[in-house]
């Protein structure tokens, strides 16, 4: 009796996951990733003559492919993938297709971002994350890797695979542990429970030097208790645009050192000309007097 | 129109604010100068005031704003300088030049810069 070998073993993987297109207008270029829900894939669209990403689920059972994927139509918004097509392969997984993005995974991204540039980022991910939860739709899988900023700076947020009906609610853990609020684990998110990720996601792309403020929101968005996180994205949003513009956010209740920075921070061109007239004031006087 | 008030009484403040400064040098301590000083003073302010709010209806930058107060001010205070030397014969050019400058610089700048704009 012989085994095989890993490297055997891996080939039959990738065999076993590569998704027949026959009978579909699409053609195979290259696997782009692998996640818990499935592969994604570069295809090429024949009809329309352009690539997209086609994404095979693993687990989901074709019966919701066309429930799933009218959840995922509704989403029409600047920061989230459009799902172009969906359908059922001939082994019976479930396959959406999207738009192809080109550019770098978020915590990949933050390497390089600046502060601003960062939370700026994370501004446009609250804006298309609330827009989902006014459509009564919630991630339940936010995570860095879920989000790609394009060569133009333009920030998406993908995989809504495991996205669902706010209303319905989770029957089911799903997501992934590291930024699943407790409650998702229990199989019980809601909004907060995305409010949750996006502040675990903010925590794990700031800089080890982050200022105290920017701490202070991410523990309030990862409260373990849902009432005492943000009420909705846009708050936990609005916190950060706080932060930009050196307000007081709300999250971090600021001794009097750190107001006195941030107002000085805030005015400093007006604070250096006061004491550019008070230097020149003195000196005038002190030269009239000597 | 708010700009123009703005800065009418930024500079009014800031006029009488730095003519009161007078008071430290003994030789102009007397009333009827010190009176004289601040008046020309503010309105000198006034002047820069109302010109850097025009300028502010118009042009939406705090720095070109800073700029244009500067050299507004600049110029009133050259002039004033300028008059109290060809009348009395003393030269004040660097000790209202210069702090003139930078009162006109916030001047311009604050009547930017105010009021805070409110977020949409």
């Amino acid at each position: 009796m012989s085994y095989l070998n890993d490297k055997a073993l891996d080939r039959l993987r990738v065999v076993c996951d590569t998704p027949d297109l026959a009978g579909t207008r699409y053609e195979l270029i290259a696997l782009l990733g692998r996640g818990g829900m499935g592969a994604v894939f570069q295809v090429h669209d024949g009809q329309l003559d352009r690539d997209v990403a086609l994404k095979v689920l693993d687990d989901l059972p074709a019966a919701f492919a066309v429930d799933e994927a009218r959840l995922l139509a509704r989403l029409e918004h600047p920061g989230i993938v459009p799902v172009h097509d969906s359908g059922v392969l001939s082994d019976g997984r479930v396959y959406f297709v999207m738009k192809l993005v080109r550019g770098s995974r978020l915590d990949a991204w933050a390497r390089s971002a600046t502060l601003a540039e960062l939370l700026r980022a994370f501004e446009k991910i609250c804006d298309a994350v609330a827009f989902a939860h006014n459509q009564q739709i919630v991630h339940r899988d936010l995570k860095p890797s879920n989000v790609m900023v394009g060569e133009f700076g333009e920030v998406l947020t993908l995989d809504w695979g495991v996205a669902q009906m706010d209303s319905v609610g989770a029957s089911v853990a799903a997501g992934t542990p590291r930024y699943m609020a407790p409650e998702q684990i229990r199989g019980e998110a809601d909004a907060r429970s995305d409010v949750y990720s996006l502040g675990a996601m903010l925590k794990d792309v700031l800089p080890p030097t982050a200022p105290a403020p920017l701490r202070s929101v991410c523990s309030k968005a990862m409260a373990l208790e849902p009432a005492l996180r943000y009420a909705t994205a846009l708050d936990f949003r609005a916190d950060l645009t706080r932060f930009l513009d050196h307000e007081r956010v709300a999250a971090h209740p600021e001794n009097l050192y750190e107001k006195s920075v941030r107002l000085a921070s805030n005015h400093r061109v007006l604070l250096g000309l006061v004491l550019a007239y008070l230097v020149m004031r003195t000196v005038l006087i002190l030269w009239k007097l000597r | 129109m708010k700009k123009i008030w703005i800065g009418l009484a930024l500079g009014a403040i800031l006029g009488i604010l730095d003519g009161s400064t007078a008071w430290f040098e003994p030789a102009e301590r007397e009333f009827g100068k010190m009176m004289g000083i601040i008046g020309g003073s503010v309105f000198k302010g006034v002047l820069t005031g109302l010109a850097a709010g025009l300028f502010a209806r118009k042009v939406h930058s705090e720095m070109k704003g800073l700029f244009f107060g500067l050299v507004i001010s600049s110029v009133l205070s050259w002039g004033a300088a300028y008059m109290i030397w060809t009348n009395e014969g003393k030269n004040y050019f660097v000790n209202l030049l210069l702090p003139g400058a930078i009162v006109g610089a916030i001047v311009g700048y604050a009547t930017q810069k105010l009021p805070k704009q409110q977020q949409a």
